[in-house]
């Protein structure tokens, strides 16, 4: 571990790139890269994320894991894909960080050339990887008036190494897709580290999500200001079906939330396979049927043709880009 | 000393090639090592093949080649969780 603690060290974290941005403010952990600029110019800066250390490990892993170099691609396309980024790809680990892994998958599913603009390989085992910062603008004066919502880029260069356990991800997996040389497809990897670099360096700092961070993931990811709702009963099942095929498929980004179910619940969430505490990508809604299809960032045990009734019932909230992903 | 591991709820694992993830941690009935029913915290162990199986303190499950033993299940995020001890 001393290794790692030097390179952390001696490693900045990922230099956002102010000139592709929006404009906007400087993002926390950005003003250390920036002091580094000053001190050391701009070489240096490049040195540092070249060298780009992993986030830090938990305290669980330091005993266990090790740092590995996982080669492959940042995008493959896979048997049955559609194309090189697929929902499929997702496949959480050992770490609580479903709220951005189902937004993720939930960007994915909308369109995929969001993914892909965040990373580009750069064939020496690097990639530049960029997840988006937001910065609110109030206008007005005593609460009235708008907030809008401008967007940059947070953006480094990563390398290939991964903390694994036995020669597989402890966190996010490989997607399984690989070509003919045995390579696999990183981007999920990638996009994770990257997220937990931008949280503090940390992959223990990404377990548990809250509403809040579930939108400031999602619009990390999309680039598209995210906002949630409550599920309530105001709205009929139909009404809700109706409402829910405005947004999906292919038109907006939507995860859903679901706290601790509540007793009455327990026994149709264990007989449907519902994860409490968990978040879902929303896949599609069946109108007629009134029922939703939900992406499980587990890569597996995913909820297809999950009644509305039950949806609402069990889940807390749906978080949503506020504009198509076009 | 018997390989230990504590998975949290809500995650996936992968344990010799077995894939499943650690969900709904509340009081309901179980059968322990011995098969007798007993009421108590369990957790629902989700396989990438469809089944479940339900397993509390004292419980054992089979994964892959090797044999657990679940030595705790703790309820209440963040920390709820399932700890195994592999028996043989």
């Amino acid at each position: 571990m001393e290794r790692e603690l030097v390179e952390h060290r001696e490693t900045a974290v990922p230099a956002p790139d102010r000139d592709a941005g929006t404009g906007g403010g400087v993002p926390p952990l950005a003003a250390r890269v920036l002091a580094l600029q000053r001190s050391h110019g701009n070489g240096a800066v490049v040195r540092a994320l070249a060298r780009s250390a992993p986030p830090a490990a938990t305290d669980a892993d330091t005993a266990t894991a090790t740092w590995q170099r996982v080669q492959g691609h940042a995008f493959l396309q896979g048997a049955g894909d559609t194309g090189t980024v697929a929902a499929n790809d997702v496949q959480q680990g050992q770490v609580g960080d479903c709220y951005f892994l189902a937004s993720c998958a939930a960007v994915a599913l909308t369109n995929p050339a969001y993914i892909t603009r965040l990373i580009h390989e750069n064939g020496d085992g690097t990639f530049r990887v960029a997840l988006w910062d937001e910065e609110a603008h109030h206008h007005g004066f005593l609460g009235l008036g708008e907030t809008t919502y401008t967007h940059s880029r947070w953006e480094g260069t990563l390398n290939d190494s991964f903390l694994t356990i036995g020669g597989a991800p402890r966190y996010a997996r490989t997607s399984g897709d690989s070509d003919a040389a045995g390579a696999n497809e990183l981007w999920v990897m990638l996009l994770e580290k990257m997220w937990a670099f931008h949280e503090g360096r940390s992959y223990q700092r990404i377990a548990g999500g809250d509403t809040a961070r579930t939108e400031r993931a999602l619009t990390a990811v999309s680039g598209v200001h995210s906002r949630s709702y409550r599920l309530d009963n105001s709205l009929s099942d139909q009404e809700l079906a109706n409402r829910m095929r405005n947004y999906v498929p292919g038109k907006y980004a939507v995860v859903t939330g679901i706290d601790s179910v509540p007793a009455s619940w327990r026994p149709t969430a264990q007989s449907l396979r519902v994860v409490q505490n968990h978040v879902y990508a929303v896949e599609g809604v069946n109108g007629t049927a009134k029922t939703i299809d939900l992406y499980n960032p587990w890569g597996y045990n995913h909820l297809r043709g999950l009644p509305m009734a039950s949806w609402r019932a069990m889940f807390t909230d749906f978080t949503m880009t506020t504009s198509p992903l076009r | 000393m018997s390989e230990r591991l504590e998975l949290l709820e809500s995650r996936p694992a992968e344990i010799e090639g077995v894939r499943f993830g650690v969900a709904n941690i509340w009081e309901r009935d179980f059968l322990d090592a011995s098969g007798e029913q007993r009421s108590g915290l369990t957790a629902q162990l989700m396989f990438e093949d469809g089944h479940d199986e339900f397993v509390g303190e004292g419980s054992s499950v089979r994964l892959g080649k090797s044999t657990w033993s679940v030595a705790e299940v703790r309820s209440g995020p963040p920390s709820a969780a399932l700890v195994l001890l592999r028996v043989a």
